[in-house]
């Protein structure tokens, strides 16, 4: 993998997230833009800590940098926190997945047989390794910029200014609550990408980490915002009422031959999910086989196919309590384990560097 | 129709999945080889319970202790 390709890898990443865009809306309907810009702005500050990271233990992946960090067996029990927040991100991405496509593209199936048949592909582009990943990205995210654009374009004779409106009228904490979410889901997710940094090809593409990062937050995260202005300025005071207004919204569509244009675009939406979520299932197989000391990651492939989909379960009895739980709950812990955590690390990791420096230096 | 296409789906990348495993351990020495083949088969033996217990209706907890 080169530094072009892992920037292309965050940026699809991000893009994958698009479907989160509900949980913003549930929470400040046509405000979530603003959240959303202000939470890429805080996106950048977490990925500088995970770069910062990165820069500092070069040739370790994140279990081994938490090793390095706290010692053997302490590093790994600090891992399985990181380890528990990428099973609820991954579990999240899957049973969004599945509901959307059981509720939206193939109605009247039942969405576990859909999340079988998808984490064992998840699975399958997983035993591929990351070449994968670096090969397919570039090209889905530049395509995915054009195809947007040119469905927005298509929607432009629909689209009210006045749903802009009204702004600022709601409590302080509502915003600050959308800005963490924001924050929380997708960048702090970007942590599960710091599994990825030994895969560089060579040392000298493993520096500048967090232009790499910022580059990635910058070329993905204008996309989900370009969906969130096209939602909100087509749908207005409907945002709420849909569960997945980043689809219906192409349903809306009818411009001369074109319509019915979002069986398409959900194929190639499916198509971002199954990346973001392929990503989390291969950076999940690679921490468990790090903790386990295993050279190959396909050992776990099963294990973890097996905890996804019980994760995908057992998380949320149905898609409104899932909602409930992303609001409430999921938002503190992945802040908690992809914010706080780090920012220990990095403090222990400094601590550790000018205690031993000064050592060296009274030697 | 559609049940009998997924289960080629399923079948088809189950079997890539175990082939792929096999080939892989194939240029381990034997002390390495040993431990993953022992980690394989116990990681997928412990959820396998699992999602045999939760099958069964046995209540399985939340990921976040409520669901």
């Amino acid at each position: 993998m080169t530094k072009k390709q892992f920037v292309f890898i965050i940026a699809c990443y991000i893009q994958g997230s698009v479907l989160y865009t509900m949980y913003y809306y549930q929470m400040i309907g046509n405000e979530a833009w603003i959240a959303f810009t202000v939470g890429a702005l805080l996106g950048l500050l977490i990925v500088a800590l995970y770069g910062r990271l990165c820069e500092t233990h070069r040739s370790a992946c994140l279990v081994k940098l938490n090793e390095e960090v706290y010692g053997r067996i302490p590093g790994k029990i600090i891992s399985v926190f990181y380890i528990y927040a990428f099973l609820i991100s991954c579990s999240v991405m899957m049973r969004q997945t599945g509901q959307f496509i059981a509720g939206d593209l193939l109605m009247e199936t039942d969405w576990l047989l859909i999340l079988t048949i998808f984490v064992l592909i998840c699975a399958w582009a997983s035993n591929l390794g990351i070449k994968y990943f670096a090969s397919v990205a570039p090209f889905t995210c530049v395509f995915m910029y054009v195809f947007t654009v040119f469905l927005f374009l298509l929607i432009l004779p629909g689209v009210k200014l006045k749903y802009f409106l009204p702004v600022g009228q709601r409590p302080v904490s509502e915003y600050i609550k959308t800005v963490g979410l924001c924050a929380a889901m997708p960048f702090s997710e970007l942590s599960v990408l710091v599994i990825l940094v030994p895969e560089l090809k060579t040392d000298n593409e493993k520096r500048g980490f967090r232009k790499q990062f910022a580059l990635g937050i910058l070329a993905g995260s204008p996309f989900i915002l370009i969906t969130m202005l096209r939602d909100t300025l087509v749908l207005g005071p409907l945002l709420k009422s849909f569960s997945y207004p980043a689809y219906e919204v192409i349903r809306l569509i009818n411009y001369h031959t074109l319509s019915h244009i979002e069986s398409l675009y959900g194929t190639l939406l499916l198509f971002l999910l199954f990346f973001k979520s392929a990503v989390l299932f291969y950076c999940f197989t690679k921490a468990f086989a790090q903790i386990f000391g295993c050279q190959k990651n396909i050992v776990f492939t099963a294990f973890i196919a097996g905890l996804t989909m019980l994760g995908t379960q057992q998380i949320a009895s149905s898609n409104i309590m899932l909602i409930e739980l992303v609001k409430t709950r999921i938002i503190y812990v992945l802040l908690a384990v992809q914010v706080l955590l780090p920012v220990m690390t990095l403090c222990v990791s400094e601590i550790r560097r000018r205690a031993s420096a000064e050592r060296r230096a009274a030697r | 129709m559609l049940y009998g296409l997924v289960t080629v789906i399923i079948i088809a990348v189950t079997e890539n999945l175990m082939l792929n495993t096999y080939r892989s351990f194939g240029s381990l020495p034997d002390k390495v080889r040993r431990y993953n083949y022992i980690l394989l088969w116990v990681s997928s033996a412990v959820i396998a319970g699992v999602l045999a217990l939760g099958a069964l209706g046995v209540p399985l907890p939340g990921l976040l202790l409520v669901k």
